[in-house]
């Protein structure tokens, strides 16, 4: 291009003027969606294999199943695709998984994506698709995988696409998202993390590692970038403060990291200041581990004047160190393990605990002593006093 | 209330330390008042567990409230009688600090503003994880604190935990040494009762410790402004912020870390021979007290602490007399015996093991794969340590004549040398899944944040001095 009409102070404009509005058309495309209809019986044809029965009707796409079985159909978007969303009714919860096919990673077989139905009755499910490194937005064939025992009815199927400017508003939000306090943050924290749209945003920190990129290179983008700027005015201008300008734009940075990385410590405190701290005993909860502390703190003097007392919790072996290290020097001992004289059991969040005339079952294992549930605690927690 | 425990349990062991350092120093004081305080703290407390466990195992004196004061108490009386029966200089020289002009007021709002934030964070963390929530981490109830409360409720060092079947172990964690465990078994007899607030609080005053040394040491050599940027770039690290707010054992070690290098450099760098043999008995003695504190400082920290303080002295040997070096190595190699020996000699009558938690004897050699990702990862793709290792290689970068042609080479040599001994361990042994699950190699860095930083600020300083790679101001 001749820019020789230009002088030489309004080239680096005219180039940015330029950039800008070869880019706007970028910013100016629509999130768009592709929705299918499912209450329009005739709307979309399906194949379904070791499905019960698939019934369209008016009401949606009725999935019964005794046995695991998945439906697909023939898909050819005219956009790219970063979420999907579905509308359903269902009688359970579930595991479901959504379906693609890969023609190059594996042209007979499919792709699998597992996603929760968390709740009874009528639902709107957003996935992010973008998970999965695999997913292809050509694929041929789309469908869902339904557990034996599933009955549900589904109502809309979305296909959801966010332009360019959309994308980087959500990065920036995902970027400010903080994690929670979980079990790894005092061996590592995650740090920033940027996802492009809502749906991976509300979900980002479901996951370790967490869904998306990590935000740090932005960083280190940006320094990279100050130092060529740096280096041109060097070069072209003569300017000489390209230590100066890049010192200036390294503690710009490094607050705004700090300010990040303290938002998030900060916000670990404001949680466990609203769930634990302010609230009375029995309605606290803390962390990921919900109410499980509450209830041991509870019970904790009534086990303490054992020496030792059954326990069982859920599977990660904290709750087991943390419970001994509560009631230190009474014990907590497996079911296996309790000697004939021991009288209380503590259950944490353990939902498939009975109490019946063999003894107390705690999933497929008997204690065969008869005993009575002496408390019950929040998120299936029980205290069982059994029969000297 | 209970926190008022806290006067006499961190008082008393504060006051032999502050002796012992008085003692080190004998007639030539190096230290500045503050410096005398927080280096007393934070050693008096791992001296006095010391030789709390050591009476302990000899005569079997119970660790109740009583036992522990009698020792406490008569180890204060000692001190005391030494400093009069030894010779001591009354009054610490005053030390000349680099003076600044008069600072311009967007500097001081930064100050202000970054200053209040950071007091925020590390009171609102700190309160909150350490004295008003549960213990919540795998190492807290598993060792530091467990064993803590089966000293005091077992009024003795025990090396057996019970199982979850009823049966007693010797499992990992019997190997560890004992000192941070009994300090939380020290304030918790003290007051008769264990307060989760009370025996977590001593883990923010470490972390406090290491910020106001870090503060200390950097002004001898800085102006204000500058001093206070190497502060804030500690404190702004958000993994060591985690650590400093929760139980765990590494921000304690990190302390004894940078007095026992921070120290070695202040006295390699020391022209005069008197203050340099003065800073160097103290570093001989922080150095000391590092195994007693965890295991990796025994087999990893005090080799290449020996081999930089060999080669320091090697290197500035014509800054000092062949009996003054003696004298120096003597002092090390006498602690060394005094303190650490007695603990080697425990560990193996007692069949505990020498690595971190696993035998190193006992490990398989064999390549295992993902480990330099996952460091990569942990290092500058997480929010770990911010942009420290940007910063930190580039000024390594430019200012190498510094980092390794100063006195400070003692700094970067024994931080390079510890960080680059762990990468065959993670590489080749079994220990690898310590840095692939970032479960152990983020705590190695821990331990040397401090140091890091301190070299990082003086190398920043240097960068924007006039003359560069010149010599810093001699204290």
């Amino acid at each position: 291009m001749n820019l020789t009409f230009l002088s030489s102070r309004m080239r680096p404009a005219y180039l940015f003027l330029t950039t800008v509005l070869l880019a706007l058309p970028l910013f100016t495309e629509a999130k768009q969606v592709t929705s299918w209809d499912l209450t329009q019986p005739s709307a979309r044809e399906w194949s379904f294999y070791n499905l019960s029965t698939v019934t369209p009707d008016r009401n949606g796409l009725h999935i019964k199943t005794d046995t695991d079985g998945f439906l697909v159909t023939n898909v050819f978007w005219k956009n790219r695709v970063d979420a999907v969303r579905l509308t359903l009714t269902t009688e359970h919860p579930m595991e479901a998984v959504i379906l693609w096919r890969d023609p190059i990673i594996a042209p007979q077989g499919y792709i699998q994506l597992p996603f929760l139905i968390p709740e009874t009755g009528s639902s709107t499910i957003d996935i992010d698709v973008r998970a999965s490194q695999h997913w292809n937005d050509w694929t041929p064939l789309f469908g869902l995988a339904f557990p034996a025992g599933s009955s549900l009815t589904l109502e809309r199927i979305e296909f959801l696409h966010w332009n360019p400017s959309e994308k980087f508003w959500n990065g920036l939000l995902s970027f400010w998202t903080f994690d929670t306090f979980n079990i790894h943050s005092i061996n590592f924290l995650w740090g920033p993390w940027i996802t492009t749209n809502p749906v991976a945003r509300a979900s980002m920190h479901e996951s370790d590692p967490p869904s998306g990129h990590s935000g740090a290179p932005v960083f280190y983008a940006l320094l990279l970038l100050t130092a060529l700027i740096g280096l041109w005015l060097y070069t072209h201008r003569g300017h000489r403060q390209i230590l100066v300008i890049l010192s200036i734009t390294f503690a710009v940075l490094w607050v705004v990291f700090d300010m990040r990385m303290g938002g998030e410590i900060l916000s670990y405190v404001r949680t466990d200041w609203q769930s634990f701290v302010l609230q009375p005993a029995g309605a606290r909860s803390f962390r990921s581990m919900r109410s499980l502390h509450d209830t041991a703190l509870t019970v904790a003097p009534l086990l303490r004047k054992q020496d030792s007392y059954i326990f069982v919790g859920p599977g990660a072996s904290y709750y087991q160190s943390f419970m001994r290290y509560l009631t230190y020097p009474s014990i907590p001992v497996t079911p296996e393990s309790s000697a004939s004289g021991t009288t209380l059991a503590l259950l944490l969040a353990r939902d498939e605990a009975v109490v019946t005339k063999e003894g107390l079952w705690v999933g497929d294992i008997l204690i065969p002593r008869s005993g009575k549930i002496l408390r019950q605690f929040r998120d299936a927690s029980y205290l069982i006093e059994f029969s000297p | 209330m209970i926190l008022l425990w806290l006067i006499p349990g961190i008082g008393l062991p504060t006051l032999i330390g502050w002796l012992a350092v008085r003692l080190l120093e004998s007639t030539t004081p190096v230290l500045q008042r503050g410096e005398r305080w927080i280096i007393g703290f934070v050693l008096g407390m791992t001296l006095t567990m010391t030789v709390v466990f050591y009476t302990h195992a000899l005569t079997g004196i119970p660790l109740s409230r009583w036992g522990f004061l009698t020792i406490v108490l008569v180890l204060l009386g000692l001190l005391i009688g030494l400093t009069r029966l030894l010779p001591i200089a009354s009054m610490p020289r005053p030390i000349l600090r680099p003076s600044h002009t008069p600072l311009p007021r967007w500097l001081w709002i930064t100050i202000i503003v970054l200053g209040t934030w950071t007091v925020v964070k590390i009171l609102a963390a700190g309160t909150t994880f350490l004295l008003l929530t549960p213990p919540a981490l795998d190492d807290v109830v598993d060792n530091w604190n467990l064993r803590g409360k089966m000293f005091f409720v077992e009024q003795r060092i025990v090396l057996q935990t019970p199982d979850f079947h009823g049966v007693l172990q010797s499992g990992d964690v019997s190997a560890y040494p004992p000192t941070i465990p009994l300090v939380k078994t020290w304030l918790a007899a003290l007051s008769g009762t264990w307060n989760e607030g009370l025996i977590n609080s001593v883990h923010l005053l470490w972390y406090l410790a290491a910020l106001a040394l870090l503060f200390c040491i950097l002004r001898r050599l800085m102006t204000l402004p500058w001093a206070l940027l190497g502060v804030y770039l500690l404190a702004s690290l958000p993994l060591y912020l985690m650590h400093g707010t929760n139980p765990y054992a590494d921000v304690c070690l990190s302390v004894h870390l940078f007095i026992a290098v921070g120290l070695l450099y202040l006295g390699i760098r020391s022209t005069e021979q008197r203050e340099r043999e003065s800073f160097l008995r103290l570093s001989a003695f922080a150095t000391a007290l590092l195994s007693l504190l965890k295991n990796e400082a025994l087999v990893m920290h005090l080799p290449i602490l020996f081999l930089v303080l060999i080669v320091a002295l090697w290197k500035y040997r014509g800054q000092m007399n062949g009996r003054s070096a003696v004298r120096i190595l003597t002092w090390y190699a006498g602690l060394f015996l005094a303190i650490v020996l007695p603990w080697i000699v425990y560990k193996w009558s007692h069949g505990l093991a020498f690595g971190n938690a696993k035998a190193l004897t006992q490990m398989p050699i064999a390549w295992q794969p993902d480990v330099l990702r996952s460091i990569a990862i942990n290092t500058f793709l997480e929010g770990n340590w911010l942009l420290l290792p940007l910063l930190l290689i580039s000024l390594l970068f430019l200012q190498w004549r510094t980092a390794f042609r100063t006195p400070l080479f003692v700094i970067s040599a024994f931080t390079l040398l510890v960080y680059s001994v762990q990468f065959p361990l993670f590489m080749f042994t079994p220990l690898s899944t310590e840095a692939v699950n970032q479960t152990g190699y983020a705590r190695g860095l821990i331990q040397l944040m401090p140091l890091l930083v301190f070299m990082v600020t003086v190398l920043i300083t240097q960068v924007f001095s006039k003359t560069r790679g010149a010599e810093l101001p001699s204290t």
